[in-house]
This record gives C-alpha cells, sequence and structure tokens, in this order.
C-alpha cells in the first residue's frame, strides 16, 4: 500500500456482502464498502471483533460464500474481477492462485484419509501432478513448513497429529501451488502459545520467501502488529480504519481503533481497570443510518448519528472514517 | 450440485419460531392421525355402531358403504362372520392402545430405573447393568419373541413380555448417558455437598431433565410396539380369537383377499395410519424439545 | 484394531452361550421331555428308568455340558412333529431364508444410501419431501400389510408377479422388496442425516478452498464420511431383515427357516424351535462380526489407536 508504482496483488473496490438468515430470511448485510489491496510479499491485517464481517469479507474474495450471498463490488486479481467470474473459473483460482487457510487444524482435514492424499488433492487437480514428481514435490512442501521426516508423516492420518503440526499441513497444503495470494483466516486462534508463535514466523518465511502476498484476518492486535505490513480495522461490515501497521499503532484516529488498542492487556499499567467498549455491535440486518459505531462513541456527536462519515485521508496512506478524525 | 455451506455465524444467532407460528407448528398431520385412535381408545365402546363380537350371518362379508352392494350400516363392510368392520376397527384400536402404552410404560419404567442406577452409582452397578443391556442389544429381537413364545406359549402374555423385553434397554442405554452428563452439572454437585440423599438427589434433580428425552422416546415406542403386537398377533401368538386386534384381523382377512379385500386393507390402513402418527409427532417432538439424542 | 476385534468376536460368543443357556432352561423347564417318549401308561418305574437313561436324573449343569456337546455335533433330537432330525429340517431350509435375506440386505442398503444421497443433495426440494414421506410411511406400515397389499395389485389384479412359493428367481421379487422396505426406509433416513451432518464439517470447506471438484467432494469425502454412522447401524438393520423374514416368509410360503419357526412354535416342538433359534442366533452373530470388522477397515481412528 505503500509502494503505489508496483500493482497490487489483489485489489478490493467497494465490496458489498449481503446474506440471508435461514430462520427468517432477513437479508443481513455482512460486508459494507470495503476497500484494500495487497501487494506482493506484502501482509494485511484484517481486524475487528466478531462478528464483524472479516470473515465473510475474507472468503468473499474466493466466494466461498452460501448460495444465499450476494456479492457486490469488485475484486481485481490476476487481470480479471473475481466478483462476476463464474464458480467453474474461481474453482480452478481456488487453491492455485489464491489459497486460503482455517482456524482450527483438528477439524480441517478429512479423517478418513492419509494426510498425504489430501496434501495430493491440489496437486493433482491444478498441476496435473503424479507418482515420482508428486511425491517429491510432497516431501518438498513438508520440509518447507518445518516437518521432520515427511516420508512417514505422508502416510499418517490427521488423528495421529498435534494441532501445531496439523496447522503446518494445512499450510503446505495451501502453498501446494504456489499460490500469489494466501488468506489466512485466524490462523493461530486455535493453537496453543507457542505453537503460536512459531506459526506466525512461518507464516512471514513463507511470504519472503515466495513473495506471497498475505492476508491475516484475526481478532488479536499482537498478531497484526507481529507480522502485518498494513492493517484494516473492519466494525459492522465497515472498514473503519486502514493504513501502515506503525502509524495506526502510533496514531489511531478512529475512536474504535483507540479503544481495541487501550484495551490490549499489554498497553495497560498493572492494577489498572482493563478498559472495555461498552455496548453490542449493531443488527447487521437493521443497520441505522450514520456511523455504525455511533452508539457506543465516546467522542460521538449529533453528525455521526445521521450522516455515514467519509474517508479522512492522512500521510503515509492511513485513512479513517470518522467525523472527528483529524482532532486530536 | 453448487457449493453450499453454512454460512459464517457472523451475525446469526440460533433460532426460535416466533411467536406468530407457534400454532402452526404444530404437527397436524399427526394429530389428525392419531386423534381417532386415542378418542376409540377413551371412548371404544361408547362409538360401537354395532357390537364388534355379535355374529350375523345375515350380512356375511358385505363390501364397504360406497361400493355396490354397501350400506350405511356397515361403513367399512362386514368380515365372514357378518360382524361390522368398523366397530371391529375401534375394539381392536383400545387392545393396540392399550397393549402398546401399558408395556411400554412398564418398559420404560424398567429402562428409566435401570439407566439412572447405572449412570448415576457407576462402579460395579453400572457394569453389572451395562453388561446386561449390551448381551440384551446383540440379541436379535426375533429370538427374543422366539424364546418368549416358547417359554409362555401364545396370548396377550407373549406380546407384553416381548414388548417389555424388547424396549427396556433403549431406555437404559439413553438414560445412562444422560444421567452420567447431568450427574456432572453444578447444581447436583451443589446438592451432594448440601448432603443431600441420593433419592433426593435423583428425584429431584436428575429425574425432571429427563423429561424431555423420555417422552420422546415413549412416543416413538409406542408406534413401534404397535407395530410388534401387531406382528406377534399375525403370527398367531399373539391376541388369540375370538379377542379383537389389529395385527389379527390382518391376518385373518388373508385368506378372504380375493373376496373381502377390505378386511385386511383396513386394518391394516388403521396399524399404519397409528404408527404413522406416533412416528411424525415423535419426530416432531424430538425436534421441539431439542433434545441432543440423535439415537432415538 | 486387534483390541477391537476380540472385543467383538468375545462378545459374539458370549451372546451365543446366552442364548443357548436361555433355549435349555426354557426347555427344561415347559415339560417333562419324557411324557413325549414313553407311552402313556408307563408306570413311574419305568418312567425313572427312561430318565436315568438321557442322563435327566444328572445336576443341571451336567446336563447343559451335555446338552452344548450335542449341539456342537449338530445333534437337537428330533422334530416332535416331523420324527426327522430337528437340525436337518433347518438346515434345509436356511438357504431359502439366507436368499431372501441377503437380497433384502443389499437392496435395503443400496437403494436405502442412493436414496439418502439424494434427498440430503436436493435437500428441501420436492424430490427430498417425496423421499422422507416414503421413508416414514415405509417405517410405519407393517411388513404383512404391505406384503398382503402387493399380492392384492401385482398377484391378483395386474398378475404381473408370483406371490407364493419359490420356484424360480422372479418370485423373489415381491418378497425381497417387502422385506426390504422397512429396512430400507431406516439406511434412507440416517444416511439423509449424515450427509447433511458432513455438509457442515470444516473439512468441507478446506476441500472447496483447495479447488477440488465438486463430485469429488462429494462421493470422495461426504459420502465415505457419512457411511461410517451408517455402517455402524447395519448390524442393527440385519436384526430387523431376519424378523421381517418369519413374518414374509408367512406371507408369500416362502419356505424358509422362518415358517418353519413359527410352526414349531405353535406345536410346541422343542427340538425343531432349538436348532432353528442356534442357527439363527449363529448366522446373525457371524454377519454382524463381519459388519463390525468392516467398520474397523473403513474409519482409520479405530483401524489405528
Amino acid at each position: 500500500m505503500t509502494d503505489i508504482s508496483a500493482q497490487p496483488v489483489i485489489r478490493v473496490e467497494d465490496l458489498h456482502v449481503s446474506l440471508r438468515r435461514r430462520r427468517d430470511g432477513a437479508t443481513i448485510h455482512a460486508v459494507n464498502g470495503v476497500n484494500f489491496s495487497v501487494g506482493k510479499g506484502r501482509t494485511l491485517g484484517i481486524v475487528g471483533e466478531s462478528g464483524c464481517g472479516k470473515s465473510t469479507a475474507a472468503m468473499a474474495l474466493v466466494r466461498l460464500l452460501p448460495k444465499s450471498a450476494e456479492v457486490r463490488g469488485a475484486i481485481h486479481f490476476d487481470g480479471r474481477d473475481l466478483a462476476t467470474e463464474s464458480q467453474a473459473a474461481l474453482r480452478r483460482i481456488r487453491g492455485r492462485k489464491i489459497a486460503m487457510i482455517f482456524q482450527d487444524p483438528m477439524v480441517a482435514l478429512d479423517p478418513l484419509f492419509t494426510v498425504g492424499d489430501q496434501l495430493a488433492e491440489p496437486l493433482r487437480e491444478h498441476l496435473d501432478l503424479d507418482g515420482e514428481a508428486l511425491h517429491a514435490r510432497q516431501v518438498e512442501l513438508l520440509q518447507a513448513v518445518g516437518i521432520s521426516s515427511p516420508e512417514a508423516r505422508l502416510k499418517q492420518y490427521p488423528h495421529q497429529m498435534s494441532g501445531g503440526m496439523l496447522q503446518r499441513i494445512v499450510g503446505a497444503i495451501a502453498i501446494a501451488c504456489n499460490p500469489e495470494l494466501l488468506i489466512a483466516d485466524e490462523p493461530t486462534t486455535a493453537l496453543d502459545p507457542t505453537a503460536q508463535a512459531g506459526y506466525l514466523e512461518l507464516l512471514e518465511r513463507l511470504s519472503e520467501t515466495y513473495g506471497l502476498a498475505l492476508i491475516v484476518v484475526t481478532h488479536d492486535m499482537g498478531v497484526v502488529s507481529r507480522i502485518c505490513h498494513d492493517v484494516m480495522v473492519m466494525y459492522a461490515g465497515q472498514t473503519v480504519e486502514y493504513g501502515p501497521v506503525r502509524a495506526i499503532f502510533d496514531q489511531p484516529r478512529h475512536p474504535y481503533t483507540q479503544a481495541l488498542l487501550a484495551s490490549i492487556p499489554h498497553a495497560v499499567q498493572p492494577g489498572a481497570c482493563l478498559p472495555t467498549i461498552e455496548g453490542q455491535p449493531p443488527d447487521l440486518a437493521a443497520l441505522p443510518p450514520g456511523c455504525p459505531f455511533a452508539a457506543r462513541c465516546p467522542k460521538v456527536v449529533d453528525r455521526c448519528l445521521a450522516e455515514a462519515p467519509p474517508a479522512v485521508e492522512f500521510a503515509g496512506g492511513q485513512r479513517a472514517l470518522c467525523w472527528r478524525a483529524d482532532e486530536r | 450440485m453448487h457449493g453450499a455451506i453454512a454460512p459464517t455465524r457472523e451475525g446469526a444467532s440460533p433460532g426460535r419460531p416466533s411467536r406468530k407460528s407457534k400454532w402452526r407448528s404444530l404437527p397436524w398431520v399427526a394429530i389428525v392421525m392419531l386423534a381417532p385412535v386415542i378418542i376409540f381408545g377413551l371412548f371404544g365402546p361408547l362409538l360401537y355402531l354395532h357390537d364388534p363380537t355379535t355374529i350375523d350371518l345375515l350380512n356375511p362379508q358385505k363390501p364397504p358403504a360406497w361400493l355396490e352392494g354397501g350400506s350405511a350400516a356397515f361403513p367399512l363392510g362386514t368380515d365372514q362372520f357378518g360382524r361390522d368392520l368398523l366397530s371391529r376397527l375401534i375394539e381392536g384400536a383400545r387392545v393396540s392402545l392399550i397393549i402398546a402404552l401399558g408395556g411400554v410404560m412398564v418398559a420404560a419404567l424398567i429402562g428409566i430405573v435401570a439407566g439412572m442406577a447405572s449412570g448415576y452409582f457407576g462402579g460395579l452397578v453400572d457394569s453389572l447393568i451395562s453388561q446386561v443391556v449390551d448381551v440384551k442389544m446383540s440379541l436379535p429381537a426375533i429370538l427374543l419373541i422366539i424364546l418368549i413364545g416358547a417359554a409362555i406359549g401364545g396370548g396377550m402374555a407373549t406380546v407384553l413380555a416381548s414388548i417389555i423385553l424388547l424396549f427396556w434397554a433403549d431406555y437404559a442405554r439413553v438414560i445412562r448417558a444422560e444421567t452420567l452428563s447431568l450427574r456432572e452439572r453444578g447444581y447436583v454437585q451443589l446438592a451432594k455437598v448440601a448432603n443431600a440423599s441420593h433419592m433426593r438427589i435423583l428425584t429431584r434433580h436428575i429425574l425432571p431433565n429427563l423429561f424431555g428425552t423420555c417422552i420422546v422416546l415413549i412416543t416413538l415406542q409406542v408406534g413401534r410396539a404397535i407395530l410388534i403386537e401387531a406382528s406377534i398377533s399375525f403370527i398367531g401368538l399373539g391376541i388369540q380369537p375370538p379377542a379383537t386386534a389389529w395385527g389379527l384381523m390382518v391376518y385373518e382377512g388373508r385368506a378372504y383377499l380375493a373376496t373381502a379385500w377390505w378386511l385386511p386393507t383396513f386394518s391394516g390402513l388403521a396399524i399404519t395410519m397409528t404408527v404413522l402418527g406416533t412416528n411424525l409427532f415423535g419426530d416432531w417432538l424430538r425436534d421441539a424439545l431439542d433434545t441432543r439424542q440423535s439415537t432415538l | 484394531m486387534g483390541q477391537y476385534i476380540l472385543k467383538r468376536l468375545w462378545r459374539a460368543l458370549i451372546t451365543l452361550i446366552v442364548i443357548s443357556m436361555l433355549i435349555f432352561v426354557i426347555a427344561r423347564v415347559t415339560g417333562d421331555p419324557i411324557a413325549y417318549l414313553a407311552s402313556e401308561d408307563a408306570s413311574e418305574q419305568e418312567l425313572a428308568q427312561v430318565r436315568a437313561q438321557l442322563g435327566l436324573d444328572r445336576p443341571i449343569y451336567v446336563q447343559y455340558a451335555l446338552y452344548v456337546g450335542d449341539a456342537l455335533r449338530g445333534d437337537f433330537g428330533n422334530s416332535l412333529r416331523y420324527n426327522r432330525p430337528a437340525f436337518e429340517m433347518v438346515l434345509q431350509r436356511l438357504p431359502a431364508t439366507i436368499q431372501l435375506s441377503l437380497i433384502a440386505f443389499i437392496v435395503s442398503t443400496v437403494l436405502g444410501i442412493m436414496m439418502g444421497v439424494l434427498a440430503a443433495l436436493r435437500r428441501d426440494t420436492w424430490i427430498d419431501g417425496a423421499l422422507r414421506l416414503l421413508a416414514v410411511l415405509g417405517q410405519s406400515a407393517p411388513n404383512f400389510w404391505i406384503g398382503i397389499l402387493a399380492i392384492m395389485i401385482f398377484g391378483v389384479h395386474l398378475q404381473w408377479l408370483p406371490t407364493s412359493g419359490r420356484v424360480g428367481p422372479e418370485y423373489l421379487i415381491l418378497p425381497a422388496l417387502t422385506l426390504a422396505l422397512f429396512s430400507m426406509a431406516s439406511v434412507m433416513r440416517l444416511t439423509r442425516s449424515a450427509m447433511l451432518e458432513t455438509q457442515t464439517q470444516e473439512y468441507v470447506k478446506f476441500l472447496r478452498a483447495k479447488g477440488v471438484r465438486e463430485s469429488q467432494i462429494i462421493f470422495k469425502h461426504m459420502l465415505r464420511n457419512a457411511l461410517v454412522p451408517v455402517l455402524a447401524v447395519l448390524g442393527i438393520q440385519l436384526s430387523h431383515l431376519v424378523g421381517g423374514t418369519v413374518i414374509i416368509e408367512i406371507v408369500f410360503n416362502w419356505p424358509g427357516v422362518g415358517r418353519l419357526m413359527v410352526e414349531a412354535l405353535l406345536n410346541s416342538d422343542l427340538p425343531l424351535i432349538q436348532a432353528g433359534v442356534m442357527l439363527i442366533a449363529i448366522s446373525v452373530v457371524l454377519v454382524n462380526l463381519l459388519v463390525d470388522l468392516s467398520y474397523g477397515l473403513v474409519d482409520p481412528r479405530i483401524r489405528i489407536e
């Protein structure tokens, strides 16, 4: 994002995603006008609380949404607009040019098939590999993600491995066909702290080695500060702040970002109360006019309730959607 | 065959039927099917058109009222002895219902007590009871029935014994599992600390929470029990003539397939409707009470 | 897997022992076998002699041991009614019953799974609704009634198929289909719910993210996972089928063990009952073992502890 001359790997323009709620058919506006881009070798963190739409936005990039979902906007990738491509075309992109990994490695793999079999699937499907070449590539991949005795591991079943190891295998499957973009949805949330650090390191290394563009969806600001170059803060389906991690951590412009950063336990003095954000996020099926955060915002003014705030640009590529963004 | 994935849980909350549709969500089909059976079961003798046991040799094998030769006096026709089919079906409803309900209740009683004891006390008691349940489960139903038939001979006792011995273990298994999980709940632990007696804990804290599961199981079992009774009577080992039972009526009617088809047809239809009613109702009940037992 | 097999074998053995004991006890309790063997006006002395001859004055566990010994050699005595070796009579009828239940088993399993998969893939469409209705009807209608209706419609009115006896392959059609109905319904419902369950599993999401073809996801992954719980209940299905065979054999006059058993029960023909029960028990236990073994083969979590 800071290097404007380089063509981004993926550029999302005004993305809207609405879902149909099964129980009563109401329309949920999960994502409401999101814009971002990620360059080669760069890592973008998408952060927000549960229900803010970050996972939906991530899955929308490869259109891994339920049949009833509606996607509007543009997703520019590889010279095409993924928002309008057919499911058949998208299937060829998934796993091949854009890979995705999810939160819980223990359930990510089919328990009835070997790890090797499931690693081979994208290789067979997208690269048409077979026999010796296939096997060699499998071993190479396991080694790349730091798994010892790869030959033995290939023949094992998921239930025979630990969470940390499984998540590495999931990573190996993801990079199997040398994708340009890797989307990781809460990749370390289900891992224990030691494994978490190791995994983030792995993601960083992969990104550097293969020039992988990386999108990490997380609720943990710590993860963002650790490996992300840029960050997008989401709330109620909208971007509220966006920009380089350093800049946003140094000087958050949106009250929500400020509150998020203030609530990190590290930021709080020992003995002091842990600050929280009062209230609940709005119902995505019935969004109020104006700024979605207005109801809980400590800096709210009348204008916030009536009009949706514009994007206010700052130096270094930072922008915040707030009527009072430029106040200190 | 498009990809249909469960939507991300963001923004969605577990559903409860809205107020308006509470009446609509009742299983009307099941209720419509069961209502006549229950009414006949309760008020049977008051509703007979004719005495089901009176033999009337002037009117043998009359067809149902809407066919040629039939009359409104005998809406569903008569059997080979001139007995009104509808009245016999009503009588049969009483018999089937009493036997099925009676048998299932006894089975439930035994099974629930066994299951609770097994789950609550654990240890040797659990071991013993579980072994018995396991052995029973591995016996094919038909063998059990044959053994009972060999021991007792035919008659209502055989039917009742079969129902009880076939079904008690289903309750034991399910109740044991539920009791095991309930035993670890907070309020049970609290009661233990407060030195409540076992009986008190079992009756005040555990039993009420088993209610939902029990009701669903009983409803489904009643249907199965009716099928068992009908099958045993059909073989000739169950209710004996001149008593009336639906299964027996189908068997007797079999000989008249070509000449009086309504005899076996409507008797079997009565069984089917009743069992269908209990199955549909039981399924609805299971969903409504949200019991987590998928093995019901 | 070794442990799993051993446990199953042990369970099978216990089952057979319990059944044999129950039969033995029932036989001894329900009547003095001597009455059949000695002449009507035999004196007490003569009766005592016969008893000693047959070993009926020995302690009960010795009698049981003798009984088991005989049983293992296939000696259950003679049928009281037909005066032929009971074991032989049952063995002679066994192939007919096995044929009927095997065909019904295959039909109900294969068709049940196919319909269940179809219903799951076409969830909430009219196909799903129709199949589910069929399933609940299949579980509610007594099989003897369906059989009788089938005879009326296909046999008496349309005259398409034979309805009595076992002369050629076409005689198998109506009985097998009628017998399969209940099981087919159960298998269909279970397969459908298992398939729907797999649809919400995380690995399906990941498979799509990998770009695996939809057909491969459904038939290689989802179906195989859905079959695991279905396989677990196949043993129970078999039990139901064996029970149903008895009824169907009567309805369609099929010359199998079931019909023989019912006759024997109505005649209190104990040797025949004993022989039949033991043979049925052994067959059922054996097949259950096979099903349990295949279950271990399909699910690696059981195979590899």
